[in-house]
């Protein structure tokens, strides 16, 4: 796994650059990097990277050190972008093939955004379940038709389906996990999990066609991730991408169709 | 005076010894870990299990036989874990879980020590889990079994408990968020039974922020045990018997819960003002 490391410079060119040509796919209706990259890692140009999201050729990070959303375009790997956010504490991002979708963790709020324009085109609250409670957001996600928010709270921690145009919470799981990041197609979840400082984290995937015991049972360990841990995760319908906020360092995790990972 | 004869002293000390056996107080706990591990290593999911081996570690060397622990996990059976230090085989020789965890099955554990138990024993029990708060200052407790997706209100608990109405003491010990939710359901002055709790009734619960060997363990769970050990599960020596009397009171476990936890706040229920004078690891707590 993430054997191929590189030089970060030419590493972020080469990248971007390997997406021309290459025709969009898509998870569940929403715009994806495409597949096929034969890179595995990559730095991206930013502070304090904590939410990560693709779609309409660019790459979008936000940026809680400046308070942005920053761009890029995956055609030449530059700044396209830099989108200034009305936040306190923005965390997470995600993106539905129109609008992005930026959490603030202190005031409560999730805000949609045009990526084009910046423009906030709605505002919704970011409510947790009352009965499990919050503590921070560990993520933001579109699965093809729904917004998901992950809430670390302690042994409540929560996956939320959302109402993107009330904020309303449509179905909540325990996470069973300390969540820094999740993705999902609309039938899977797949879950960053932060397991203290003394072990590696973990991404796991689950099945979210069924009930909630159907759902922690049917969880499977993708893999270990050594090393500093990730703030952000993005699927491209293939493969897993993560991204540390340490070193900014965006890095491949290839899955299989059954979600197992792929000896890289 | 005459001594009497060795024959007959004997015999009165048999009867002495006899009658002992036949009256003794005898010490019962129910372990109930409302969920199911399924990989090791992982923060709010392997506790489930680890934290339930610990509990029954401390409950072993406090003189608890294993006859009188009853252990309702998972879907009956114990997880197979890689970790030495909670291998039920390798630190007790046998499993440990007697039955799956289920609502039923909660109900059936203390109907069935109200066929066992007597007035002069002590009942401890352990409730590991999700909780939920909510009503007034979120102290109505929601307590999830995960399992089976079922649940179990504070006060059903508390109704579940009254088919074991014969007990000297009991002491409930608690590691949901909310769980602070359950203190008002025992609050009756004159019933002896003390309770703690993980956490107020607004705050959640969380893991431990670090453990000494890098095991991942809810922070109650983790304290709660090493208190009545006076050892972390490292067998460190503590410093929770405070009295420095040998043995190690409810109360002093809140207080050495109370100077440890720093993630949430632990709760004691005390209404019979007990806690300071039972000792789960005495022969009569």
């Amino acid at each position: 796994m993430l054997n191929r490391v590189r030089a970060m410079g030419i590493m972020v060119v080469t990248l971007l650059g390997l997406q021309v040509g290459c025709p969009a796919t898509s998870v569940g209706g929403v715009p994806m990097l495409s597949t096929g990259a034969q890179w595995t890692e990559a730095t991206i140009p930013v502070g304090e990277p904590v939410g990560i999201a693709a779609g309409n050729g660019r790459l979008f990070v936000t940026d809680a050190a400046t308070k942005e959303v920053v761009a890029l375009r995956l055609d030449t790997g530059k700044v396209d972008k830099r989108i200034t956010l009305a936040l306190a504490a923005p965390k997470g991002l995600a993106f539905d093939g129109t609008l992005l979708w930026v959490a603030d963790e202190k005031t409560r709020r999730i805000q949609a955004l045009s990526p084009t324009t910046g423009k906030i085109v709605r505002e919704i609250p970011l409510d947790a379940p009352p009965e499990k409670g919050y503590h921070s957001v560990g993520g933001l996600t579109w699965d093809g038709s729904h917004l998901w928010t992950a809430i670390a709270a302690g042994f409540s921690s929560s996956f939320n389906q959302i109402d993107s145009s009330n904020g309303h919470i449509e179905r909540s799981l325990f996470a069973d996990c300390d969540p820094r990041g999740l993705v999902s197609d609309g039938s899977t979840l797949w879950s960053l999990c932060f397991n203290g400082a003394q072990l590696p984290a973990s991404l796991d995937r689950r099945d979210l066609t069924g009930d909630e015991v159907a759902f922690q049972r049917s969880r499977k360990v993708v893999g270990k991730v050594e090393g500093p841990m990730p703030s952000a995760v993005l699927l491209d319908g293939q493969q897993l991408w993560l991204l540390r906020g340490s070193d900014k360092r965006l890095t491949v995790f290839p899955i299989d169709q059954t979600g197992s990972p792929v000896p890289h | 005076m005459r001594m009497p004869s060795l024959a007959l002293r004997r015999v009165v000390l048999l009867l002495l010894l006899g009658s002992a056996g036949c009256c003794a107080s005898q010490k019962y706990a129910v372990l109930i870990s409302t969920n199911q591990t399924q990989f090791d290593d992982m923060s709010i999911h392997s506790e489930w299990w680890y934290d339930l081996v610990y509990q029954y570690k401390m409950l072993h060397e406090s003189g608890f036989t294993d006859d009188r622990i009853y252990v309702l996990y998972g879907d009956g059976h114990d997880f197979p874990t890689t970790h030495a230090a909670y291998d039920s085989q390798v630190q007790f020789g046998h499993a440990i879980t007697d039955m799956p965890v289920s609502k039923a099955n909660v109900a059936g554990v203390f109907s069935l020590l109200g066929s066992k138990m007597t007035k002069r024993d002590y009942l401890y029990v352990w409730w590991m889990g999700h909780g939920g708060g909510s009503g007034p200052g979120q102290c109505d407790l929601t307590m999830y079994i995960s399992n089976t997706g079922e649940t179990v209100m504070d006060h059903e608990l508390k109704t579940y408990m009254s088919a074991a109405p014969n007990y000297r003491k009991r002491s409930i010990s608690i590691m949901t968020c909310h769980s602070g939710g359950l203190l008002n359901d025992f609050n009756t002055t004159g019933d002896p039974t003390v309770v703690l709790a993980s956490s107020t009734c607004s705050e959640n619960s969380y893991d431990a922020p670090t453990t000494c060997n890098g095991i991942v363990e809810a922070e109650f769970n983790y304290t709660d045990p090493s208190a009545l050990r006076k050892k972390n599960v490292c067998g460190t020596p503590v410093t929770s018997d405070t009295t420095v009397d040998g043995f190690v009171s409810l109360q002093e476990v809140q207080q050495y819960n109370a100077l440890s936890m720093t993630m949430s706040t632990p709760q004691l229920g005390d209404p019979s003002a007990l806690a300071a004078t039972t000792f789960p690891a005495k022969s009569a707590p």
